[in-house]
């Protein structure tokens, strides 16, 4: 009866392949493509500048782009904040300077290996959340100073 | 009689031999495209995939990944000249998995790389069924399948696609508990976003032009139902690649639509789907039967 079923479906073997990738999520090969799935009234940029807060081209510099930059930060940050039993969302600022940190070593680390011009002075990392607004054109940001080193 | 709505069903197109080599060709152009130069990755942090099953570092080792990389050099050309697919398009296969999993294990995933992995994969599998179990009037061998195990390769990569694009439109629909279309305004934030990513990933070249960085984000932000129906046909399109699947004009028109999204995307959001664009223009959009097509009918009408 099953197979029966199974058989008359149109596109039976799609639907096998898209229940597959809804199931396994982001484990590569597969993924769901989850990009822009949903939208938040408030999103955030991140992006690296060097000490004096000028910012630093970040493909040239670290052989990267600022969308990774900002994943990797929020992966390093929730990884932190699991050992207490939290998430990225309840991050203490102590944790939040620490992941920023460690992101900030590991791309220097990862921009030399790549041949990128990695500078030897201390480099921040800085986040920008956007928020619609009435006033300042449409939308206002507010930028904060996550981590130097 | 049948109704229309019976005949939506999979049909596997009859591709002549020479789309298939130039789909071969083609795919593996793609391929050689999106290998990279090293690896500079020493360690997965946050594993995933195929790095949860294996430690996947040594192709940081530039020897090694070099020897590998040489590898596909000889593979690449097996497969585009249909000699021992399993073997030739399995190592490429898995190279890139390899390649992939590696980079997405930084607590970075990023998705340039899931769908042509998916690709060859499933054309790995194909080949390999059709090992198993050869086509109807094929010869059992692996070193030079028939073109009917050519055909399905190429069936799986279309199945595959379409699969991968009703995946991501299903999400949208789950992540959002449906309000996807409801949500759209906020998409100019994105926007903002995704532009001041670019600049600040090439800070002191020329960005893009104000109308695109400010302009437009306003507007969407303040036009609401106009920002909707611009963007919904996005979504009902990624439900839709199904239909690809009907037939070689479907697989063509449905192509056509994914990549003006995409290419919609790039100019709006400076975002770039690279290997997508590629994927539907080889298997749905088929380039070279288009102009083969368009050839025999400029013919027709001159005759």
């Amino acid at each position: 009866m099953p197979t029966a079923v199974w058989k008359r479906l149109p596109f039976a073997r799609l639907t096998a392949v898209v229940v597959l990738l809804l199931a396994m999520g982001e484990e590569f090969p597969f993924t769901r493509l989850p990009m822009y799935s949903t939208f938040d009234p408030r999103a955030d940029y991140y992006y690296v500048a060097d000490a004096a807060g000028t910012p630093l081209a970040c493909e040239k510099v670290f052989g990267t782009s600022t969308a990774n930059v900002k994943k990797m930060f929020r992966a390093r940050l929730g990884a932190l904040a699991a050992l207490r039993g939290a998430d990225e969302k309840t991050a203490t600022p102590a944790e939040r300077r620490l992941a920023g940190e460690v992101l900030l070593a590991e791309l220097r680390a990862t921009g030399a290996r790549r041949g990128a011009a990695v500078p030897a002075e201390p480099v921040q990392l800085r986040r920008v959340e956007v928020r619609r607004a009435e006033t300042a054109g449409g939308f206002a940001r507010t930028e904060e100073l996550l981590a130097q080193k | 009689m049948r109704r229309w709505w019976q005949n939506l069903r999979e049909t596997t197109v009859e591709h002549a031999p020479w789309e298939l080599f130039c789909m071969r060709g083609f795919l593996a152009w793609v391929l050689w495209r999106m290998l990279p130069g090293t690896v500079p990755f020493t360690a997965q942090p946050f594993p995933g995939g195929l790095a949860r099953l294996a430690d996947l570092t040594f192709l940081s080792d530039p020897p090694v990944f070099a020897v590998l990389r040489g590898l596909a050099l000889v593979a690449l050309p097996l497969y585009v000249l249909g000699v021992a697919p399993l073997l030739s398009l399995g190592y490429l296969a898995a190279l890139l998995t390899a390649v992939g999993a590696l980079e997405n294990s930084q607590g970075a995933i990023g998705h340039h790389l899931q769908l042509l992995c998916l690709v060859t994969l499933a054309q790995w599998l194909a080949y390999a069924a059709a090992a198993l179990r050869p086509p109807p009037g094929a010869s059992r061998g692996l070193g030079l399948p028939a073109a009917a195990a050519h055909g399905r390769a190429v069936q799986a990569a279309k199945l595959m696609i379409a699969a991968a694009y009703v995946a991501s439109g299903w999400t949208k629909l789950i992540a959002s508990q449906g309000l996807w279309v409801a949500q759209l305004p906020d998409i100019s934030l994105q926007l903002v976003k995704t532009h001041a990513n670019v600049y600040y990933d090439y800070y002191g070249l020329p960005g893009a032009p104000a109308a695109l960085v400010t302009d437009l984000p306003r507007l969407i932000a303040g036009h609401p139902w106009l920002t909707r129906l611009a963007f919904t046909p996005g979504l009902l399109l990624e439900l839709g690649a199904v239909l690809a699947l009907t037939g070689r004009r479907a697989a063509c028109f449905v192509g056509l639509g994914l990549l003006g999204m995409h290419v919609l995307a790039r100019v709006v959001m400076e975002l770039g789907f690279v290997t997508h664009e590629w994927l539907l223009l080889i298997f749905f959009i088929n380039i070279p039967w288009l102009v083969c097509t368009a050839l025999r009918r400029w013919r027709g009408l001159a005759a």
